[in-house]
């Protein structure tokens, strides 16, 4: 196995955000008085790190609970449980990691840890916090033509947030900050009085993103960003967002269920089965060493536009199990080839198999694997 | 959600729902500047032979006995105990009889009406929509539009009167009031069981009344069908159009399947919206009847509700809120379990 | 000519709409042959699927056919009454659809609606029909197929919808499949099994797929030969190997560039700039040329003519000076 500093040039980079222990849980309730009988676990505790400038690519099937912990994360969906901590300065991002790897925490370490952990945490901000602290996270949805109010035209659909957060602003000044943003996204002036409907669909993901950056953000949940959209269409938001990122210091959190433009555009890869995460790494990591059985059927599942490989794909057996009942042990054992025992037991943790490469599958577990 | 337990939290409901009504209702009638027992015993004004002091005193004691004289609250508390753990809805402040029966003795007559008017507007309301949008934007179409939207926009009242007037008084094709022939009745007697005069004539035999009823019913049941018809077609129409547009039309056209099944396919998933206008109809009626009943002399709940409302006959006025809130909720209650029934991704309580 | 099932012979259709008349389809050929995987290639909007449904007759009313014919086993279906369509559609030829859940009747069971299927095109009695029912439903892989038979469509995962619908389609085995987008709406994971049943149905059946699609990897799995088709016309034609090995029409390769692949990551995709033309007033001469980077004056003239430029491999671009087809 290489190190991880021969894999192309890592980026001196800090945290810009921690997620630990993520969950939602949606009730299921029955009876007369609708008592909650149990809980469709979306997201079922996931933890991972997005430094600053980077790509975090989030892949899965439908159900996986990508969408809904991108949600989460930027508190549009209120999580269960979980830390979410955003933004802090790079010391104290340095500082929390320092104490979460150490071996034995002493009392006082686990002072400090909470008290730094509970000044950044999202989850333990108000209303009026969230609200300054949402200037610097946006997101940009799959489907732009239901992001827009399709009464209002271009200028009033990205200039109300302006005016809501910047109340001081003129109309004049947000007429000229509004056309300086289409135009970074690669959209003219004439755009400016259009009414969604009269855009196309890469028209209006540019639109989409301009209207993202509005607030100078630092992170953007990318939420399927381009799988409404043509290839051609495709290539050119994925540049865009490639451009803009360099430009601005940008952050992405990129949320998608196809690996081609996961694996193009993001620096790290989590691939999520069930509201879990089952492997995260690198994208050489991911792609190249991948470890779990799952992102190995999903590889072998991409149909490559390349007629050399005709009649290479192999079909992984079942279908992805209800979250409403999902599977003991390893949710992934019903459709495993390598299912033993054990894995209808126990969930099996994510487990460091080499430079912050995490696997969650007993058979990387040592002596567990029976 | 099982069918027992969504009946369980509906009927629930019910109870907040109709002690909410009643609230409303009770604090409506208390603020008019009436005395509301001026109708029981008659004003003393109105009177001037009778000793004025006489008056005052049955005045008084028309009070006490409804207990007006007490604090509203304990008023409201009387009513909602005597309503819930006894079922006496009051004596009518007019008839001076129980609310409780006389809305039971008239209210046969009036289901009885609207059963019948609902029937024929959603036969004719689904026949006349599914013609339109198979036909859509031809001639046919727009015939069918000029008389679905005539009945939504034609007032009962007018209708009656015309229907009277044309096919009553003037071919005589049809009776002008009452809700059968008394000589005919002497001749052919029939006891009242349910009240419901087609089951009664029907169940003792005596086919004569039978028709006789029939014919009494059908201008005052096109009166009344008349709006729920047009509203019933032209939702019909609308969501079959939609409905023909869906994938599954397409795929099944794409399978080769003959016109008949397509039509079934449609239309078993553009009724839902239809079943729940035409119950919201049905509801409505119970009070909308009032004018229709008048015209035609036919003695039902909606006549009587509307004497107790010009008249502030206020035990009438609450005993006909709960009675009328009631049928709303059982009826929204019917339907909601049909539309489960025929729409298997429907599952009561909760939102679709 | 070989052994031909279809065949698309300048097929030219517009729409008339509110807006105005769209000029869709511009002047469409192509030929599928008995047994094999034909792909139909292209981006929304280009006029692939509007071609499928005139393929199965259904026409939308405001279409207006101005030239062209569809011949199917030497017949024109679009010359055909809607009884004799009748007579092929779900027979002779068979569809499927990118929604599989939403072709499926919502409100009733998938046992009568496979009934229905069975007993319109065979003289069989319902039991008969049901029992047949269950026999194509083991045919298409179908995990727990008796449950399935009694169950309302939404109680259906996509894949199993698909699966469903496949059955339906092969209930009278067709000569031809039309699989208008099959797999677009699945997850990767069941795409695969789908793919998969697609190619085993036609190698079991001897039957004639259109695969019509967005995804060049798919047609690259599955197909034999394809079409590429751009704003209501046919750009590149031929097999698939040579058209996505060494693509020469200028659109085919920009599409082949603008896939993200791992030899691209860090450096900018190779788009294709500007967007699809408005069918209103589609661009003159060829369609492609507002957005071709070789665009030269006689592009913007005269459409181009589809010429050969290898074995099996035909492009309509001025490019190109090879022998006409």
């Amino acid at each position: 196995m290489l190190p991880a500093g021969s894999m192309g040039v890592r980026k001196i980079s800090h945290p810009l955000l921690l997620v630990r222990n993520l969950k939602k849980y949606f009730p299921i309730k029955a009876g007369v008085m609708q008592k909650v009988v149990g809980y469709v676990k979306a997201v079922d505790g996931v933890s991972f790190d997005v430094y600053r400038s980077e790509t975090f690519g989030v892949v899965g099937e439908s159900g996986s609970g990508k969408t809904t912990m991108g949600l989460s994360i930027l508190r549009l969906i209120e999580p269960t449980e979980g830390e979410i901590i955003f933004d802090a300065p790079s010391e104290v991002m340095m500082e929390i990691k320092k104490l979460e790897t150490k071996e034995r925490l002493s009392d006082r370490d686990k002072k400090r840890l909470e008290e730094l952990k509970k000044r950044y945490d999202l989850m333990k901000k108000d209303k009026k916090e969230m609200r300054s602290i949402r200037r610097k996270m946006q997101i940009v949805f799959q489907d732009p033509y239901t992001s827009f109010n399709p009464r209002m035209n271009m200028r009033d659909n990205i200039g109300v947030i302006l005016k809501t957060h910047y109340p001081e602003l003129s109309g004049k000044d947000i007429d000229e900050r509004v056309l300086e943003l289409l135009e970074k996204c690669g959209l003219a002036k004439r755009h400016l009085r259009r009414f969604p409907h009269q855009l196309s669909g890469g028209e209006l993901q540019r639109a989409s993103i301009a209207r993202a950056l509005a607030l100078n953000p630092e992170f953007i949940v990318m939420d399927e960003p381009t799988s409404a959209l043509d290839v051609s269409v495709q290539a050119q938001i994925l540049d865009l967002m490639q451009e803009l990122q360099k430009d601005m210091k940008l952050t992405y959190l990129f949320i998608s269920h196809d690996l081609s433009v996961v694996h193009y555009i993001s620096d790290k890869i989590a691939v999520m089965y069930l509201g879990n995460i089952v492997e995260l790494g690198t994208t050489e990591q991911v792609f190249e060493e991948m470890k779990h059985p799952y992102t190995k059927a999903l590889m072998e599942s991409i149909p490559y536009p390349d007629p050399d490989k005709k009649g290479t794909i192999k079909p992984l057996y079942g279908t992805i199990p209800s979250p409403r009942n999902p599977p003991p042990g390893c949710k992934f054992h019903t459709r495993c080839p390598y299912a033993k025992d054990v894995c209808k037991k126990l969930a099996p943790p994510l487990v460091d198999v080499g430079d912050g490469h995490l696997v969650a599958c007993w058979k990387y577990v040592e002596g567990a694997y029976k | 959600m099982s069918i027992r337990d969504y009946i369980i939290r509906r009927i629930i409901l019910t109870v907040f729902i109709i002690i909410g009504i009643t609230f409303i209702t009770f604090i409506l009638m208390h603020a008019l500047p009436v005395d509301l027992a001026a109708m029981y015993a008659g004003n003393p004004r109105d009177n001037p032979a009778t000793e004025i002091n006489e008056a005052e005193m049955m005045l008084k004691a028309a009070r006490e006995k409804f207990g007006l004289d007490k604090p509203l609250w304990v008023q409201y508390g009387y009513y909602l105990y005597n309503l819930f753990l006894k079922f006496d809805m009051g004596i009518s402040m007019r008839t001076h009889k129980p609310v409780g029966e006389e809305i039971a003795n008239r209210l046969p007559a009036t289901l009885e009406l609207i059963i019948v008017s609902i029937v024929i507007a959603l036969v004719a309301g689904v026949a006349v929509g599914v013609i339109s949008a198979k036909k859509q934007n031809k001639f046919t179409d727009h015939l069918m539009r000029i008389i679905s939207i005539s009945g939504v926009s034609l007032p009962a009242f007018w209708l009656a009167i015309l229907l009277q007037f044309i096919f009553g008084s003037v071919l005589g094709w049809f009776p002008i009031s009452g809700r059968y022939d008394p000589q005919l009745f002497h001749q052919h007697p029939f006891n009242t069981i349910t009240g419901f005069y087609l089951i009664d004539t029907l169940i003792q035999g005596n086919f004569t009344m039978f028709g006789d009823v029939a014919w009494h019913l059908v201008l005052p049941a096109i009166a009344m069908a008349s709006y729920p018809f047009g509203a019933i077609a032209r939702m019909t129409r609308a969501t079959l159009l939609e409905v023909m547009d869906e994938q599954y039309i397409n795929a099944a056209r794409a399978m080769g399947l003959p016109k008949k099944i397509i039509t079934k396919y449609a239309l078993k998933n553009a009724l839902g919206p239809t079943l729940t206008i035409t119950g919201l109809n049905f509801a409505y009626m119970l009070t909308g009847a009032f004018y229709v009943e008048w015209i035609f002399g036919w003695g039902g709940i909606g006549w009587f509700a509307g004497m107790a409302l010009l008249n502030l006959d206020y035990t009438v006025i609450m005993g006909m809120v709960v009675v009328v809130s009631l049928f709303y909720v059982i009826v929204n209650l019917v339907v909601d379990i049909i539309q489960a029934y025929i729409d298997p991704r429907i599952s009561l309580g909760e939102k679709a | 000519m070989e052994d031909v099932i279809l065949s698309v012979e300048n097929l030219t259709v517009d729409f008339y709409t509110y807006e105005g008349v769209l000029h869709v389809l511009d002047d469409v050929n192509f030929k599928i042959k008995r047994g094999e995987i034909f792909g139909l290639v292209g981006e929304s909007g280009c006029g692939k699927s509007v071609t499928s449904r005139l393929i199965m007759g259904l026409v939308a009313n405001n279409a207006n056919i101005r030239s062209g014919r569809i011949l199917f086993n030497g017949k024109d279906v679009l010359k055909m009454s809607e009884s004799e369509l009748n007579r092929i559609r779900g027979k002779e030829i068979s569809m499927i659809f990118q929604n599989p859940i939403g072709s499926l009747n919502p409100v009733f069971k998938v046992k009568d609606q496979m009934i229905n299927v069975i007993m319109n095109h065979q003289e069989v009695d319902k039991d008969t029909a049901l029992d047949k029912a269950l026999k194509l439903l083991k045919l298409v892989n179908m995990p727990d197929p008796e449950r399935v038979l009694e169950s309302y469509p939404f109680e259906l995962s996509g894949g199993m919808a698909q699966r469903v619908m496949i059955a339906m389609a092969i209930s009278s085995k067709p000569k031809l499949l039309i699989a208008d987008e099959p797999t677009t709406a699945l997850d990767v994971t069941i795409q695969a099994q789908i793919l998969k049943l697609i190619k085993e149905l036609q190698e079991k059946l001897g039957m004639s797929v259109l695969f019509i699609t967005h995804d060049l990897g798919v047609v690259a799995q599955l197909c034999d030969r394809i079409g590429v088709m751009y704003a209501g016309s046919v750009v590149a034609y031929g097999s698939t190997y040579n058209i996505l090995k060494n693509p020469k029409h200028p659109y085919t390769m920009g599409l082949m560039g603008a896939i993200p692949r791992p030899e691209h990551k860090g450096k900018p995709l190779p788009s294709i700039k500007g967007s699809v033309p408005n069918y209103l007033d589609p661009p003159k001469g060829c369609r492609f040329h507002p957005r071709c980077q070789y665009a030269m004056e006689i592009c913007k003239k005269e459409k181009p003519r589809m010429v050969k430029v290898g074995e099996n491999h035909y492009v309509a671009c001025w490019l190109h000076g090879g022998e006409e087809d």
